[in-house]
Formats: C-alpha cells, sequence, structure tokens
C-alpha cells in the first residue's frame, strides 16, 4: 500500500502519477497500490484562503487510468495516464487542458521495493487575459471626463488574448518500506517545465491621437503579439505514510522543492519557488470494485502542469492555499466467473491480482485445548505486492497475509474442525476465492473458497 | 397474544435495544437480573444465552439490522438451529459493505436452509454439516441428495462430500451428474481426499468448458471406482507441486 505524495493525490500532476508503488497521487492510483486496471474521476475546489482573493479559486475535473503491460524479469511496468480539466471561471483563462502519460517499473529488492518512472505532460492554455478581467473587477469605473473638461482616458494596454503551451519531462524514483504495519516511502524527483507564452496585446492610444477617416475621425487602437520563453529545472523530495484503519487506507505525504533552477526571457512573467506541501487522502472501499476518495492538501501547487502557470497562480507564492478533492476510483467492472476469476473484458486481470493459483493446508494440533488445529496457508502469488485474507477464521476482519520464499504468502490460523469460509485478494484488488480450493455459495458477490478441516476423528 | 407474553417481548425488545446501545450497559443487565427472579428475567437470559455476544459483533451493523440479526439468531436458535453460520455470513455481509437488507435476506435464505438441511441429514448431524447442506440446498441440490449423502458417510464426516457436491454444481456440472458422482466416491471408505481431488478435476477443466467437466468427472470417478485412482490419493496430487517448507 505504497503512498505518494499527497499533494499527488490531490492534483493530478505528472508526479503524482508516478510516484512509487504507491502512487497515491493520481486518482487513478490513489489507495494501495496495485497494477490493476483502474480509472478514477475527482472533482477538485479551492479553499477559500482568508485573504479574499478570488483569483486562489479554482476548480477541476480530474480523470486517470492505470494499465498494467507486463514485465520483464522481475520488474513490472505499467502506464499511467491522467487528463486535467480547469473549469472556466472568468479569471484567467477560458480553460485550461492538460494530459500526461508515465511508465512506471517496479521492482523488490530484499524485503524493500524501488520504483521508477519517467513521464512526459503537455498543458494548454486558451484565454483572455487575467490581467483584463482583475482589473476589470477590481478597479472603479473611470469617468470619461474629469471636471474643468480633462480628459483621463489614458492609454490603455490589455493582453487581449493569451496562449500558453506547455510541456513537462519528469524522472524520479524512489524505495518503500514497511515499518510496524505501516508502509513509508521515500523518493527524488527531477522535473523540466518548458513553457512558450504568445500574448495579443491590445493598446488604445489616448483619445488626443485620433485616427482620420472619410466621416471624421476614430480613436486609435493597436495590436502587438508577443512571444516569451520560460524554462524551469526543479528537484523535489518525497517522503510519504500510508496505513491501514479497517478496510480504509490512510495516505499522508509531504513534497518540498529541493532546489528550482529558472531561466526566462526578459518579457516572462518570473516564476516562484514551490511551497512545501502537505496533503492527506482516504480510500474507503463502498463495494468490491468501487471506492470513494477524500483527499486535501495544503496548496494547490502542484495541481496542474506544474510550472506552466506561475504567475498566473498567486496561491503558488502562498504556504496555505487549501485545496480539496472528492471522486471515485472504480478497480473494475463486477463481472465475474463462477470461479471468482474477473471475466469478460477484463480478464486480464487475473494476472494482475497476483496470479493466486494454488494454496496448501498443514494441520497439526497445537491448541492447549486439542479441538483447535493449526493451519497454515501458502499462497503462490509472486507478482504481489500484499496478499490480505478475511474468513470466519479472522471474523472477517482484513489480514496481512507474510511474504515467505519463493513468491509465496503465508498465513497461520487456528481453526476448529469444520467448515470455514475465506477469501483473498492480492495489491487491493477484488477479492476472489482462492484457486485451488472449492467454492461456496457466493452470496454477496464475491466468491469465497471452502477450507475443510477435518477433526482427530478423521 | 397473552399479556404476559407481550410484556416479556416488550421487554425483551427493550433490553435488546440497551443491549445494541452499549455492550456494557448488556453486561450489567446479565449480572443483575441473574440475580433476581422476575418474569423478565428468563426473557434476559434466553435472549443473552441463544446470542452469542462473543461471536456477534454488533457493533458492524447499523442498529436496525443488528436488532433484527438478533431476532433471526434468537428464532433460529430456538428451533435448535446453530447461530454460528448465521453470524458468519452476517459478518461477511459487513466485511463487503453491502446493505443492511440484503445481509437479513441473505441470513434468513441461510437459516431456512439449515432448517431444511437438519431437516435431511438429522439432528446428530455436526455444525459443519448442517452449514455445508444448507449451502447445498442453496445451491440448487434436493434434500432427498442431501439425505442420500449422508447415509453414505459415518456421522460428522459429510462435510468434505456436501462441500464437493456444492462445488461441483455451482461450477455448471448437473445435479444429477454432480450427485451420482459424489455418492459413488462417498460410499468408498475414506475417500475424502479421493473427493476433494474430484473438485479440483472439475474445477480445472470446467476452465476449458462444461463439457470438459464432465467427461473429466466421468473419467475421474471411472478410475476411483476401477481403483486406478486411489481412494486415499491427496487432493493436491492434481495441482501445482508441493514446494518445500519456508526455512
Amino acid at each position: 500500500m505504497p503512498c505518494v505524495l499527497a499533494s499527488l493525490v490531490i492534483a493530478p500532476s505528472l508526479s503524482a502519477q508516478v510516484r512509487g508503488d504507491a502512487p497515491i497521487a493520481p486518482a487513478a492510483t490513489i489507495g494501495p497500490v496495485t497494477d490493476a486496471s483502474t480509472l478514477s474521476v475527482l472533482g477538485m475546489a479551492a479553499l477559500p484562503d482568508g485573504t479574499g482573493n478570488s483569483l486562489t479559486q479554482r476548480n477541476d475535473l480530474w480523470l486517470g487510468a492505470t494499465q498494467p503491460i507486463g514485465r520483464i524479469g522481475r520488474v513490472r511496468f505499467a502506464a499511467l495516464g491522467t487528463g486535467n480539466w480547469r473549469v472556466p471561471q472568468g479569471v484567467g483563462a477560458d480553460g485550461q487542458l492538460e494530459g500526461t502519460l508515465a511508465l512506471r517499473a517496479r521492482a523488490r529488492v530484499g524485503a524493500q521495493r524501488v520504483w521508477s518512472a519517467i513521464s512526459y505532460g503537455h498543458a494548454s492554455v486558451n484565454g483572455a487575459s487575467p490581467t483584463a478581467n482583475i482589473l476589470g473587477s477590481a478597479m472603479p469605473p473611470i469617468p470619461s471626463t474629469a471636471p474643468g473638461g480633462l480628459n483621463l482616458r489614458a492609454t490603455d494596454t490589455t493582453v487581449s488574448r493569451r496562449v500558453d503551451v506547455g510541456a513537462i519531462s519528469r524522472a524520479e524514483a524512489g524505495v518503500m518500506t514497511h515499518v510496524s504495519g505501516m508502509e513509508f516511502s521515500f523518493g527524488f524527483s527531477v522535473e523540466r517545465a518548458t513553457r512558450a507564452t504568445t500574448q495579443t496585446l491590445t493598446i488604445d492610444e489616448p483619445d488626443a491621437i485620433m485616427m482620420p477617416t472619410v466621416s471624421g475621425s476614430t480613436p486609435l487602437v493597436s495590436n502587438r503579439t508577443t512571444r516569451s520563453l520560460q524554462r524551469r529545472d526543479i528537484a523535489t523530495g518525497i517522503a510519504s505514510l500510508g496505513f491501514h484503519t479497517g478496510p480504509t487506507t490512510w495516505l499522508v505525504s509531504v513534497t518540498s522543492p529541493v532546489a528550482t533552477w529558472i531561466s526566462n526571457d526578459v518579457l516572462s512573467p518570473r516564476a516562484g519557488m514551490l511551497p512545501t506541501v502537505a496533503s492527506l487522502a482516504v480510500v474507503q472501499p463502498l463495494t468490491a470494485w468501487l471506492s470513494l476518495v477524500g483527499a486535501a492538501a495544503t496548496n494547490a501547487a502542484t495541481v496542474g502542469g506544474t510550472a506552466l502557470r506561475d504567475d498566473l497562480e498567486n496561491q503558488r507564492t502562498r504556504n496555505f492555499a487549501p485545496v480539496l478533492a472528492i471522486g471515485v476510483r472504480i478497480a473494475r467492472l463486477p463481472f465475474r466467473r463462477t470461479d471468482g476469476t474477473p471475466g469478460g473484458i477484463l480478464g486480464f486481470e487475473t494476472r494482475t491480482l497476483g496470479a493466486v493459483d494454488s494454496l496448501s493446508v498443514e494441520q497439526g494440533v497445537s491448541a492447549p485445548d486439542g479441538d483447535t488445529l493449526r493451519v497454515v496457508l501458502l499462497i503462490d502469488a509472486p507478482r504481489a505486492e500484499s496478499v490480505e485474507l478475511m474468513g470466519d477464521a479472522t471474523e472477517w476482519m482484513v489480514t496481512q497475509m507474510q511474504r515467505a520464499t519463493n513468491g509465496r504468502w503465508r498465513a497461520e490460523l487456528k481453526l476448529a474442525p469444520g467448515m470455514h469460509r475465506i477469501s483473498v485478494r492480492a495489491d487491493g484488488g477484488a477479492w476472489i476465492a482462492p484457486p485451488g480450493l472449492p467454492i461456496g455459495n457466493d452470496d454477496y458477490g464475491s466468491p469465497v473458497g471452502m477450507i475443510v478441516v477435518r477433526g482427530k476423528r478423521r | 397474544m397473552r399479556p404476559h407474553a407481550t410484556t416479556s417481548l416488550w421487554l425483551a425488545l427493550q433490553l435488546l435495544s440497551a443491549t445494541m446501545a452499549s455492550p456494557l450497559a448488556a453486561a450489567t443487565l446479565v449480572v443483575t437480573t441473574r440475580g433476581d427472579t422476575t418474569h423478565a428475567t428468563v426473557s434476559i437470559d434466553t435472549i443473552l444465552f441463544r446470542d452469542p455476544q462473543g461471536q456477534f459483533d454488533a457493533a458492524r451493523f447499523d442498529t436496525l439490522t443488528a436488532n433484527a440479526l438478533r431476532l433471526l439468531f434468537d428464532d433460529a436458535a430456538s428451533k435448535g438451529l446453530p447461530t454460528a453460520p448465521l453470524i458468519n455470513r452476517a459478518l461477511e455481509g459487513a466485511a463487503r459493505r453491502v446493505s443492511g437488507a440484503r445481509i437479513l435476506s441473505v441470513v434468513r435464505a441461510h437459516a431456512v436452509a439449515l432448517a431444511g438441511a437438519k431437516s435431511a441429514l438429522g439432528d446428530g448431524s455436526t455444525v459443519a454439516e448442517l452449514d455445508a447442506g444448507a449451502d447445498a440446498l442453496r445451491a440448487g441440490i434436493d434434500a432427498k441428495t442431501l439425505f442420500v449423502v449422508r447415509s453414505t458417510r459415518p456421522a460428522g464426516a459429510a462435510v468434505t462430500a456436501l462441500v464437493v457436491l456444492t462445488d461441483v454444481v455451482n461450477r455448471g456440472v448437473p445435479i444429477s451428474t454432480a450427485r451420482d458422482a459424489v455418492i459413488t466416491i462417498a460410499r468408498i471408505p475414506r475417500s475424502d481426499d479421493a473427493l476433494l481431488g474430484l473438485q479440483s478435476t472439475v474445477a480445472k477443466n470446467a476452465q476449458r468448458g462444461p463439457g470438459m467437466a464432465l467427461e473429466a468427472l466421468n473419467r475421474y470417478v471411472r478410475g476411483t471406482v476401477s481403483g486406478a485412482v486411489s481412494p486415499s490419493t491427496p487432493a493436491t496430487s492434481d495441482r501445482k507441486p508441493v514446494r518445500p517448507p519456508d526455512s
């Protein structure tokens, strides 16, 4: 159950997507680490930060998806994609579209897990000048003439049109480890963002300058187009913590810029340093395939393409500009075969679930009363990062299985002779009946396996 | 309803509500009422006795569902049915986060099936046998088949046969074919492993299609009866090789 940066969680930025095993951030992978196919939809809204500045308000709709693409040796690869659309709100732009693609690799080295990812993102902003809007709403109307007949209409220059096109390239890597049931992740990323801004300036000359026409004269208005370039390289440190309380997953993370190098021409607005961002995400499963995702972050700095809109985002320069996000994550479609394996178009998920393909039971009397048997479950799931089980033996509480050798996972239960129901899942995927066991009646839409423990009489 | 019975029921429901609201209060009630001889004591003790508090974690359910489940458990206990399988189904539903109505529906259906299984398998059957029999009934297997399976196995030893029968039917094998196969093997002494081998064979071949599963079942039964497959063959023989124990 990996975690990534919280900022990532809320901000479906590139980094969020690929941060570690536990792609905490991107909605597509929010929650326990999984290579299973997922689709997430999040709505994000900025909260008032107390300054009364409406420029810090923003609303975004974010989509994310994850798809496993295979493995080479011990390294598993997955593709992640996100799309972000900023709701037009009359400040800064008519709307903004962003998209990122990432290739993530994960592997286990001893007891630790490592990850690495490369990403590319593209952003486009088309809209009217924020400056024009700001002035239009913030300044009182200027009378056309002042007392004494003096004309106060001076030269007025506005940015009537602006187009921003940006690109981000990112590389990151990190390590994850488990301590006392919690998963800690530390990572480092390097990002290069470039932006080309094209602005159309509309200049209203003073009324004194009139353009003669056939019918008389008209005020002189001129348009000019400027183009500016900006590039920023930023190194960021990442630390995150993930844990479970029952079926609920909690993810806490902090991302902090380590260093920033900015180069831009004289016409380009100078970008500021990104603030340190702390975030919290909660993933609450609603059904076997649908989870509710909620998240909050101290700053929206990582929402959208980082470094692409610094001049338009006042909150980027503030340490506290909270953002809330809420949405859902779909882990799979509820189509299954009678043996519990996913069917239909998501049949490939059987591989990503960890290939739970065998189970053995070792019996031996161990309990003092002689009526309870020690049952050791061994499940082959060499591709899984985590395997959990629940059943009547655990009073239907989710229990983590322990990694054993040779890609197996082990759990020891004390069972009385009789019939016991059990379900397992790998990497936070869907609950299935352990293949190889008899299946019981599917009362709740998730098959269970049956373990028959024979008493000493037999 | 007689006034006395009505009063007892009312008191029982009130105490159930108190029990739901506070486990501590419920424990206190037990202590204080057991020492009294009021007419309510019988109802209280009966309810608390029939409702195994140690297994039923009411906190996992909403109040209405928990109260309804308690009444279901009490009703099942009054009919001599085991409550542990019912509590198991309820907890499973809570773990899978389905609605309270769905949980009640499943528990109620299983209670009815338990009663049917008890009738078919006999009063001397173990809880596991009744649970397995109830699963079989809910899978569409008739009570007469349960009775025949019961007659093929010693007391307390029909669980594996019933579980395998239910599994094979759930995998698409016709009930009559599954019944004949399981009964044929179950008549052989100490054939639990052979039954599990049958289940494993059908499970593997069911992935290739219903016809393959049926053919594999018939071939396995013929081999078992003729001695080609030992009744004590470990069920894992048809699975992946067992790896050496962990160091």
